[in-house]
């Protein structure tokens, strides 16, 4: 089999198989980091809300690291990181073994502490978003503390964060790629392995953008219904 | 369906709601000087007064939704649950006990307050189930009741702001009387309402104080506290400067502040 649609084909000639597989370790790789993410960063948002000073300062000062920090960089510190950190730990423990950081937890890792910087931010405006007198409401007819955030609160913050989260996903999905410089076989380096090894770089990268682009593509129709659903019954729909 | 709230069995006669000399400053604004009042059951005390003269912050003390800074509250002859003045913020000491008592008094809001992401059945079900444990469907009959009481059953499953305000404050107050409560408190329910809105609230609020019910009701709706109330008090600059039965108040005010209130506010 020639051609573009020879190379990208399924099978032992094509390296249609590497890149859908590529494809599902991008995909992996995203939804763990949304999830460990989507937690940390309800976490973060938590600690800039909170009364007592300390917990606000760590929360910025996390927050101000990160937003300053370029991605790329930040999956290197963690992947290197965490690997020193805990081989550090094991040396004291008295431990005399190698410890390997699994690349793909660091890529994980390093993507969710990426994600939350900014969905703490998402969520701290979706918190303030929810009007005070429906606050004040729950807590006069004798709800608890816990009973008023969970039941009052929480369910309307994802009606004003989806929005932003659904663009923060969006940024995640890409930075995926990045994941590649710790290698980790997402989509990308493995259109990168297909290119070098055929010389057709133009092939595997136009591929590996349409693939990028389907992902997008379905991100947005499901964040559209969402929205939709999390807007149920409010004014204008 | 009749609600009349319980009578309390025993004893000599009593104050239903006693509020003892409450103080609430806002940092350097003293919004409260000693203000106290008194309501039996089955009666209403109406708080009126310009804006800014505390009436709203009393009636927000009484729930606890602000801590008097000195002061006692007294409801059906249980005392509110408050730290002892030493100088310092005053602190709620037993919360679930506070909780309590908010159950079972209820407020409707200027700004009705519904919850947006609820309809207006759920609205009304949400707190007798999750505060009080009652049962889900004895509640659900009871919240359809009390929506065709005020006449909005037709609109049990929209969502509020789908409703007009009128509707709103109406689903509101149902939501207020699902809780069964000891003490209604109206916190200024009309004044966010368009004027050709206003009578259908008052109507069903009319209604409430003929069953007995025991409210206590900051409103500038004059012709209602006067026909409602047994007891109208003029708040002014944070202290009562005046209070009596509608008759004395609206006909012989005593105070300069008073008339002049009541002389702007009438004509």
């Amino acid at each position: 089999m020639t051609g573009a649609l020879g190379l990208l084909s399924f099978g032992d000639g094509g390296w249609g198989d590497e890149l859908l597989r590529g494809t599902l370790v991008t995909l992996q790789l995203a939804v763990c980091a949304l999830a460990l993410g989507l937690s940390l960063g309800l976490l973060l948002s938590a600690m800039k809300l909170s009364k007592h000073r300390l917990p606000r300062y760590i929360g910025d000062l996390y927050i101000a690291f990160i937003r300053a920090t370029p991605e790329f960089l930040i999956l290197l510190l963690f992947y290197f990181g965490i690997e020193r950190a805990v081989q550090a730990v094991l040396v004291a423990v008295g431990l005399d073994v190698a410890f390997e950081m699994p690349r793909f937890l660091a890529a994980v890792i390093g993507l969710a502490a990426i994600f939350s910087a900014y969905a703490a931010e998402v969520f701290r405006g979706a918190y303030m978003a929810v009007p005070n007198g429906q606050i004040e409401a729950a807590i006069a007819c004798g709800m608890s503390d816990w009973q008023t955030f969970n039941r009052v609160r929480l369910p309307q913050m994802w009606r004003f964060a989806i929005p932003g989260l659904g663009n923060l996903w969006m940024v995640l999905l890409k930075d995926t790629s990045l994941a590649a410089v710790i290698a980790v076989d997402d989509l990308l380096r493995q259109a990168k392995i297909g290119s070098e090894s055929t010389r057709a770089p133009l092939t595997f990268y136009l591929a590996a953008g349409a693939i990028y682009l389907v992902l997008t593509g379905v991100s947005d129709l499901a964040r559209n219904g969402l929205e939709r659903r999390a807007r149920r019954g409010m004014a204008g729909v | 369906m009749d609600e009349v709230p319980e009578r309390s069995s025993t004893g000599p006669i009593q104050s239903y709601l006693s509020v003892q000399n409450i103080y609430k400053r806002y940092a350097e604004l003293e919004v409260l000087k000693g203000v106290s009042l008194e309501a039996a059951q089955h009666e209403v005390v109406s708080l009126i007064g310009a804006s800014g003269s505390g009436k709203s912050t009393l009636l927000r003390c009484i729930n606890l939704l602000a801590i008097p800074d000195r002061g006692d509250i007294w409801i059906d002859g249980v005392r509110l649950p408050l730290s002892q003045d030493d100088g310092g913020p005053r602190r709620i000491r037993d919360q679930k006990a506070v909780r309590l008592m908010r159950a079972r008094l209820a407020m409707v809001f200027q700004s009705f307050n519904l919850w947006s992401h609820k309809t207006i059945i759920e609205n009304v079900m949400e707190a007798p189930i999750h505060v009080l444990n009652a049962p889900k469907a004895e509640t659900r009959d009871k919240a359809e009741a009390l929506l065709a009481r005020v006449g909005i059953a037709d609109k049990r499953n929209a969502y509020p702001a789908q409703l007009s305000g009128g509707q709103q404050q109406r689903a509101a107050i149902a939501r207020a009387l699902c809780m069964e409560p000891k003490i209604l408190l109206f916190d200024e329910p009309t004044s966010a309402l368009d004027p050709e809105l206003v009578g259908e609230v008052l109507k069903v609020m009319r209604d409430l104080a003929a069953e007995g019910r025991t409210m206590v009701v900051v409103s500038h709706e004059m012709s209602f506290v006067r026909e409602v109330s047994n007891k109208v008090i003029f708040l002014h600059q944070g202290g009562i400067a005046e209070q009596g039965t509608p008759a004395e108040l609206f006909r012989r005010p005593q105070t300069e502040a008073c008339q002049k209130f009541l002389s702007n506010i009438l004509q």
